[in-house]
């Protein structure tokens, strides 16, 4: 493609890059860079389009310190009629303001095409911070604007629900890109930057969201590519973790360190690692030191369709990269950034047969050091394999259980053998990986034996289980269950102004300055009744005592780090939210 | 079980605490943690996380504890997952109460 612009003789298109700020700063040190904008600005890159990428939570961040706002000045971003009708050109001060101050110092005038991520946390600040900005940058600069990110997926799944931010962002907005965006992105740059003949909205381009008289279309999605983000320009230093680092202190000690830093960026929760992070930055320089954690995926969709996984609908093509592929770009990033450390993303790490052994054996012969944590299932996985994971830098995998009752099993299709499951989590425990398991609990007619069996399999395996994430069952509209609930024995029920209500749960939430894990559920926008069974009432009722019950049996441990940590940071603090929503997608 | 039974889960009472305990009480002792923890936890029967935990502590941390601020940092409440705690976590937005939702 460069090649293409160099004979053209046309200069680079521009593109500037912002990421809208969500929430999450307000609570804790930011740790991961973005991905996802880091993977398009790559692409884009590589296509020969010049980036100029910022992620707007570095200024967000610096405001909230600075005390330039509180979290109830923050309102009209929870207002749906104030946002849409700023993006339809009404004139909102507060708005203006506030995404001018974010953009400062921001070269809008040197851009020909501005991109807005809207993140990919499902939170409600990103989504209509995006808007916001997006609208800005439009009527003061009059740029064209396109916009991405994994919330838009959520999004268009409720598009009924969401229907007067799609109808406003559609048709104010040059481009909306839902799902991968490495070619989409792409090409929408050189069509509006006018290297290449413009798409017109009305046909259907993969990825590219339309509006046709009052309805939202989606369009199918473009297809993957396996590329390593790329981080340039970015404040690194504001994603750094900070770990234990005494190059002068005596063998035992620094050995200690490296098991202390291992144990803070995979052991942990999220939550524990956030605050350890926040605990040893205050420290910075005095024994700890800043390590970027960076993300990578190098395989994208799933053979297996389990029911209520928005993986499960569609037959998608499985995309996955070469093994050498993926030790150069984990080399090489790692190199680049100066950090053995990764957080993989991949659906499971072991989604193709021979690929662990081959991993394994290139991460030895090239002599190259690296630790990660990723997804996995459970089958497959032989003790030989875990041996060579381990012996791979893996620390942690995340195997998603879901439910240890047979039926409920069955019902999902989860494909889990039960012995299976415990064999591989005793060979993982003995190995040196950590286990974590993804729980779902509300399934529709889970009844109370199918509970017991999942807690008595997280009793009875408490031993092997580092942690477990417990989900709330939401219907995803994107998955077998959602498209035919009946099938499951559930009768959704949709509330007209399910938009307002969950903007106004989000908005309490943050005003009445709760942890950061005790955030909203916003993809439970749909309730469901049992067909023949409970109301969504009784669902609701029923599910508080199991998340109790279910935490209880969470290993101590992480009950002693969280008041360990908080007595270092000098801050009693109650019990976390251990039920988080943070937690990893059910896999 | 139910909710009552929840609420009263006692909370186990952590080692660390006993052991950050006798590192107050007994300066000596808690000399020794901070510069041979192998052989100040000898005698204790830790966890591999609540071992790296203490081994974590320097002498700032110890230094600012006292035997009250002890007992706040180590509360039975804050280890104890409560049901009203799961409301919590739960929350979405109400099903049908609009009156409330605009406070
Ligand atoms: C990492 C991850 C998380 C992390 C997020 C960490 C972080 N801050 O990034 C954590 C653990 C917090 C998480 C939580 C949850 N997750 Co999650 N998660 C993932 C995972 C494994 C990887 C996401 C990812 O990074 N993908 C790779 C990047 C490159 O993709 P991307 O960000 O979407 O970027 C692409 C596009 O969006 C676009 N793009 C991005 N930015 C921009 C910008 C512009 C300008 C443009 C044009 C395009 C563009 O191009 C990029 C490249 O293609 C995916 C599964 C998967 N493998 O994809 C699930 C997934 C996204 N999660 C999912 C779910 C359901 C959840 C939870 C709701 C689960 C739960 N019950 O709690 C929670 C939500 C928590 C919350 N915040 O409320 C679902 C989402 C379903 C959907 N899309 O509707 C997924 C797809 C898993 C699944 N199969 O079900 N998750
Ligand atoms: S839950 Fe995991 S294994 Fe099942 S379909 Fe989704 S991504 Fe695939």
């Amino acid at each position: 493609m460069t090649a293409e612009i160099i004979q053209s003789g046309r200069p680079a298109p521009r593109v500037l890059i912002v990421d809208a700020p969500g929430e999450h700063t307000m609570f804790t040190r930011m740790n991961l860079p973005p991905f996802g904008p880091g993977v398009v600005a790559g692409s884009m890159r590589a296509a020969g389009i010049e980036v100029d990428h910022h992620d707007l939570n570095s200024d967000f961040s610096r405001m909230w310190h600075g005390k330039e706002f509180t979290k109830t000045d923050l309102r009209p971003f929870y207002d749906e009629r104030a946002v849409i009708s700023y993006v339809r050109g009404g004139a909102n001060e507060f708005f203006d303001a506030f995404a001018a101050r974010l953009l400062a110092g921001k070269d809008i005038d040197g851009a020909d095409v501005v991109g807005v991520s809207a993140g990919g946390d499902f939170s409600w600040m990103e989504m209509h911070s995006a808007a916001v900005i997006a609208s800005h940058v439009k009527r003061h600069y009059g740029k064209p604007i396109i916009m991405g990110g994994n919330n838009l997926d959520y999004l268009m799944q409720f598009k009924d629900a969401f229907h007067s931010w799609w109808s406003a962002c559609v048709e104010e907005f040059d481009y909306l890109i839902t799902g991968p965006g490495e070619d989409t992105a792409v090409d929408a740059v050189f069509a509006l930057a006018g290297g290449r003949p413009a798409v017109p909205m009305a046909t259907t381009w993969p990825g590219v969201a339309r509006v046709r008289g009052d309805r939202v279309l989606r369009a199918p999605d473009a297809i993957h590519r396996i590329i390593p983000p790329d981080l340039d320009g970015l404040r690194l230093e504001d994603y750094a973790n900070f770990v234990r680092h005494r190059p002068e202190a005596s063998p035992r000690k620094r050995e200690t360190d490296e098991m202390w830093n291992l144990m803070q960026l995979y052991r942990f929760p999220a939550y524990l690692s956030w605050v350890a992070n926040d605990a040893n930055a205050a420290n910075a320089g005095n024994g700890f030191e800043g390590r970027l954690v960076l993300p990578y995926v190098f395989n994208y969709n799933c053979p297996y369709s389990c029911a209520f996984c928005t993986e499960s609908l569609e037959r998608t093509k499985l995309v996955h990269a070469k093994v050498d592929e993926v030790i150069e770009h984990m080399a090489g990033m790692s190199a680049k950034y100066g950090t053995p450390y990764f957080y993989l993303f991949n659906n499971y790490f072991n989604l193709i047969n021979g690929f662990v052994e081959e991993f394994a054996s290139r991460v030895v012969l090239h002599g190259v050091k690296f630790h990660w944590s990723d997804c996995a299932r459970f089958n497959g996985l032989t003790y030989e394999r875990l041996a060579l994971l381990h012996d791979s830098g893996c620390r942690k995998l995340t195997f998603g259980l879901e439910t240890a009752s047979t039926k409920m099993l069955r019902v999902i299709d989860k494909r889990v053998k039960l012995a299976e499951a415990e064999q591989v989590l005793r060979w993982c425990k003995e190995i040196g990986i950590w286990a974590d398991l993804e729980i779902i609990t509300g399934l529709p007619h889970e009844d109370e034996e199918c509970f017991d069996e999942t807690a008595g399999f997280l009793e009875r395996n408490a031993d092997t289980i580092n942690y477990f994430n417990v989900n709330r069952y939401f219907v995803a509209p994107k998955s077998l269950m959602g498209a035919k609930p009946e099938a499951y024995g559930m009768r959704l029920r949709k509330f007209p102004d399910a938009y307002q209500r969950l903007l106004d749960a989000n908005y309490r939430w943050l005003a009445n300055d709760l942890d950061h894990s005790y955030r909203p559920q916003n993809f439970r926008v749909y309730e469901f009744d049992e067909i023949d069974g409970r109301t969504a009432e009784e669902l609701a009722e029923a599910v508080s005592p199991k998340i109790a019950r279910l935490n209880a049996i969470q290993s101590n441990d992480f009950m002693d780090a969280w008041q360990v940590l908080n007595m270092r940071r000098d801050q009693p603090v109650s019990a976390p939210a251990r039920f988080t929503g943070e937690s990893l997608a059910p896999i | 079980m139910t909710d009552q039974d929840l609420t009263h889960i006692p909370a186990e009472r952590t080692e660390i605490k006993v052991v950050l305990e006798r590192a107050i009480a007994d300066p000596a002792f808690g000399e020794l943690l901070l510069n041979d923890p192998d052989t100040a936890l000898a005698e204790y029967e830790l966890t591999d996380v609540q071992t790296l935990l203490l081994r974590s502590l320097d002498e700032d941390d110890l230094a600012k504890l006292t035997p009250q601020n002890l007992d706040e940092y180590f509360e039975v409440g804050s280890a104890v997952y409560t049901p009203d705690d799961a409301h919590l976590v739960n929350q979405g937005y109400e099903m049908y109460d609009k009156d409330e939702l605009e406070g």
